[in-house]
């Protein structure tokens, strides 16, 4: 087959220039067939699992990227959630002992993150998972890959709201025991409503429970592509010109994408499961998502017609790699992780981008108010309340939100905290201070939407 | 039936009165492919057209493209060509050009025999890359395809 020399060219601006990589290639295990009596013999039970299915992963993914010349950022396991898994309620203790051997595994194989600690509690919580809940925080500050995500609410069955004030207090006391790192422990812990699950990017990947034996699912990402994309058109684009561009690079991300993750379902002999579509940027210049509202023309991202601009960006970028690949799933939309995001960091750090204005954003987009900093002080009840609002979002609108806060304990609105690699720095935004306590604290559900009823 | 495998049952029937016996499977191919090339003058283009289509599906070639970025200087193809001589990596096709003031080569490469992996490949390019100060991908062809056909 004869291709154009733009064609080569594009291809390789792409991959070397604009920071086009698989974000992450995420190896889903079940771990059904580990489960004993014993916490220690399932952690090793699942060491062993582990091992069996992702020992080439990351020799795999690495020549597979080489083959076509891509970067693959990530390689990482999912779980299937740890609450179900560990059975009867055990003393913190025990969960640490496993959860230690779980995390070094993931070490033997050369991994960064392992999903999985986590449990789904919209609808109420067993004693097994309260007491595996309350052992998140301890995970969280002794392991250094595990992560941890909770589903505390769906469109089918509405907000726990029980679980919401709980989270709010976990998410505290992960911030108190991981104090002297600024809080990291929290980077690893999301909240969610409608998780997926068939998620690979962290900290919410999990391996659901309607999947098979092991699974691979891949992120790509590239917002630093469809940056340069949109750049290139002329001030006076209209709409439809912006969506169409979109369109056309999602749909050369999502390919690369596809190819690459088949072959590495292959080469590991596993079942290739979805392409989560999302832009997910990175701390590294050109590659944000605030580049991009911005290249469309808003002075800063943050100002009134972000919402629109980020509601189009991420239609566009949907259609254009649902096309590209068989099975899309996970979050599929663009990010918004503040942390991530070099311009997005710059303009809540600048005050044009508030946290107001970032909850209106995850109405249009995947995931939620996502690495915000936030201070100190803030209080358990004020956390709960932040969640409460984003889980509401995303079970009227029957989609995924999610929160991932990062309270950092003796840190004000201003400061600037730093937590390295992908996750990048951030300023403290302040939050607002007027009580709603006794709000999350009248207990019970919010019951399901009537758009829940579809039968 | 199509015309190619007409053209093969007609060979192998031949050598079989001939010579006696099959032909190896290969060599009939090969043998086939020959013919196809030489049949211009004896079908008509309509027909040459899905004959190469069908003896292009055959093929075992594995295709990578390599591709040459960075400031023009004396050796640029001698080098490369040399590397991919020396792994026995057949050049399918080759186009040159400059992109904003900077030397693209383009090769196409048969990798179906190479004598090293790919990677290997990749780091012998890099050393040559390094001392004229250029950049060079060797990235299997399928990429392409992917991102650029439908």
């Amino acid at each position: 087959m004869n291709f154009e020399v733009s064609e080569i060219l594009e291809t390789i601006k792409m991959n070397s220039l604009e920071n086009l990589d698989v974000r992450t290639v995420t190896l889903g295990i079940s771990l059904f067939d580990c489960i004993n009596n014993s916490t220690v013999t399932t952690a090793q039970n699942i060491r062993k699992k582990m091992l069996k299915h992702g020992e080439n992963l990351v020799k795999v993914a690495d020549s597979v990227a080489n083959r076509y010349g891509v970067k693959i950022v990530n390689k990482r396991i999912a779980l299937t959630p740890l609450s179900l898994i560990l059975g009867e309620p055990r003393p913190i203790e025990e969960y640490i002992k496993a959860a230690k051997i779980i995390d070094d595994a993931g070490k033997e194989i050369g991994i960064d993150f392992i999903g999985g600690y986590s449990a789904l509690i919209h609808k109420g919580i067993t004693e097994s998972e309260s007491a595996f809940i309350d052992s998140i925080p301890y995970i969280l500050s002794e392991t250094e890959r595990l992560c941890s995500s909770v589903n505390v609410a769906t469109t089918k069955s509405g907000i726990n709201m029980n679980a919401v004030l709980r989270m709010g207090k976990i998410i505290k006391h992960t911030a108190e025991l991981t104090s002297s790192q600024q809080a990291i422990g929290c980077a690893k812990l999301v909240v969610f409503a409608n998780i997926p699950e068939d998620n690979p990017f962290m900290a919410g990947a999990l391996h659901g429970t309607g999947e098979g034996d092991c699974t691979l699912n891949i992120g790509v990402s590239g917002p630093g592509v469809v940056f340069k994309a949109v750049q290139s058109l002329p001030k006076d684009a209209d709409f439809e010109i912006i969506s169409e561009t979109i369109k056309k690079t999602a749909f050369k991300i999502t390919r690369m994408g596809e190819l690459v993750g088949r072959n590495v379902a292959q080469g590991l002999g596993v079942s290739f499961g979805i392409l989560d579509l999302s832009l997910a940027p990175t701390p590294a210049i050109g590659d944000s998502v605030a580049d991009i509202l911005e290249a469309m023309g808003l002075e800063t991202c943050g100002t009134h017609g972000t919402t629109a601009a980020l509601a189009l960006l991420n239609d566009a970028v949907k259609k254009g790699g649902a096309f590209a690949s068989s099975f899309v799933g996970g979050l599929s939309g663009a990010f918004i992780p503040v942390s991530e995001d070099a311009t997005m960091e710059k303009r809540a750090a600048e005050g044009n981008l508030t946290f107001d204005k970032l909850e209106a954003m995850t109405s249009v987009c995947s995931v939620g108010l996502d690495m915000i900093a936030i201070p100190g002080d803030t209080s358990t009840e004020t956390i709960a309340a932040i969640i409460a609002d984003e889980m509401s979002i995303g079970v009227i609108n029957s989609k995924t939100t999610a929160v991932r806060l990062i309270p950092v304990p003796g840190a004000v609105a201003g400061n600037e905290v730093s937590f390295g690699g992908l996750l990048g720095k951030a300023r403290i935004i302040p939050v607002h201070k007027k009580s709603a306590e006794i709000f999350v604290k009248r207990g019970g559900r919010i019951p399901a939407p009537i758009q829940s009823l579809k039968n | 039936m199509d015309i190619k495998q007409r053209i093969e049952n007609m060979v192998n029937q031949i050598i079989n009165e001939e010579l006696g016996g099959n032909i190896d499977k290969d060599k009939l191919h090969s043998i086939a492919d020959k013919i196809i090339g030489e049949l211009s003058t004896l079908v008509t283009p309509s027909e040459l057209v899905l004959l190469k289509m069908l003896s292009e599906e055959k093929t075992n070639k594995e295709m990578a493209v390599v591709s040459v970025i960075g400031q023009d200087s004396v050796g640029i193809v001698a080098e490369v060509t040399r590397i991919l001589a020396e792994n026995h990596a057949n050049i399918e096709s080759m186009t040159q050009a400059i992109v904003s003031g900077y030397f693209a080569l383009i090769l196409t490469i048969d990798v179906s025999s190479i004598k090293v992996t790919i990677d290997k490949l990749q780091q012998l390019m890099d050393a040559a890359a390094d001392k004229k100060n250029l950049k060079i991908y060797i990235q299997h062809e399928d990429i392409f395809k992917s991102m650029n056909r439908i």
